[in-house]
């Protein structure tokens, strides 16, 4: 069964980017970009909602993520490059075929809207976070309110020299 | 000079309790020296939202020999005699603190005495137990910030029974 890590970078108080977007206080480093290539040897389909695709759009990566497939949940988005497939229907169920199908593991972009779902049908296989040493105060929170709670097994706790932390989970799917 | 540290465990998703306040999410881990790290403390500094499930406790814990700060505009100081009530804390409250003699203050919680704090330019260290757990819901870390505050990493530890992280930072100023 294809694994899905749902990664990325973030502030200490939960947020993957400013209100409007922004993502300029990330902080990016050699040991972070290892740890990123070294992540994306074991993938081969990248996962997001209509907004992280828009924004990640916006900012030149008009044909997704180049090297893997890009799958994004959108019911209004009508026409994408090529590289990029729009699915329309149901996200959960979508996902849960493509966990079953061949191929490499799967990486879940932001955000949190989308993860919410994933998380409460027990999709998500890993966490991997970059937690930069900032208070945002406000932002796009990374988690949404869910309806239980759900149990994480720390994998790696990593430091990094520009005082990020970069932390892995594995979840606790198995209730 | 004195430092107010705020040092709290945190969920993954960023909530310091459950919606009916619990801390039954929080792992017991034996590695974890409760005793030592409340040590540089004297004085404990909260919000009333933070004393009040404490305020019937008939104590035996740790926090016997401090000294408690609450920080409350509805509190009455003769209904509570063994604490100290501030009504409005200030800048100069906090200095006031800081400067006098002591250990350091241990800011309890919560999320929005330290977003206030924060906001003062009053918080020197900020410690968060992350603990490996998505609770999905329940009394945040921090609340809204008018401007983000930047922080230096200064120590981590990993405590492998538990899979709790604490992470130490500065405040900038």
């Amino acid at each position: 069964m294809r694994k899905i890590t749902f990664g990325g970078g973030n502030s200490l108080d939960n947020y993957l980017a400013r209100p409007d977007h922004a993502v300029d206080w990330l902080l990016w480093g050699k040991e972070a970009a290892a740890v990123t290539a070294n992540f994306w040897t074991t993938i081969d389909t990248v996962l997001m909602g209509r907004k992280t695709y828009e924004v990640a759009a916006r900012s030149g990566q008009k044909g997704g993520y180049p090297g893997v497939r890009n799958y994004v949940f959108s019911r209004t988005i009508t026409s994408a490059p090529d590289g990029v497939t729009i699915v329309e229907s149901d996200a959960v169920e979508f996902i849960r075929g493509l966990k079953k199908s061949a191929g490499k593991d799967i990486c879940l972009m932001g955000g949190g809207e989308l993860a919410r779902p994933l998380f409460e049908a027990g999709l998500i296989d890993e966490i991997g976070f970059n937690i930069h040493p900032v208070l945002l105060g406000s932002g796009v929170p990374l988690f949404h309110p869910m309806t239980r709670q759900i149990n994480l097994e720390l994998k790696e706790c990593r430091p990094f020299t520009n005082g990020c932390v970069y932390l892995t989970y594995r979840v606790k799917n198995e209730n | 000079m004195r430092r107010i540290v705020y040092s709290v465990a945190s969920s993954l998703d960023g909530f310091i309790a459950g919606p009916n306040g619990e801390y039954d999410w929080i792992p017991h881990d034996p590695d974890i020296d409760f005793a030592a790290l409340g040590a540089r403390f004297d004085t404990l500094l909260m919000g009333r939202k933070t004393y009040q499930p404490m305020a019937g406790a008939s104590g035996g814990g740790p926090f016997d020999e401090m000294k408690v700060v609450v920080a409350s505009r509805t509190l009455r100081q003769d209904e509570h005699p063994r604490i100290t009530i501030i009504p409005e804390l200030t800048a100069q409250h906090c200095r006031d603190l800081k400067a006098g003699p002591g250990k350091d203050i241990w800011l309890f919680g919560g999320g929005d005495l330290f977003r206030s704090l924060l906001e003062l330019g009053e918080v020197d260290e900020v410690r968060i137990a992350i603990v490996p757990v998505l609770l999905g819901g329940g009394v945040p870390l921090l609340g809204p910030l008018a401007q983000r505050a930047k922080l230096t990493l200064k120590s981590h530890r990993l405590y492998p029974k538990s899979g709790i992280v604490s992470l130490d930072y500065g405040v900038k100023a």
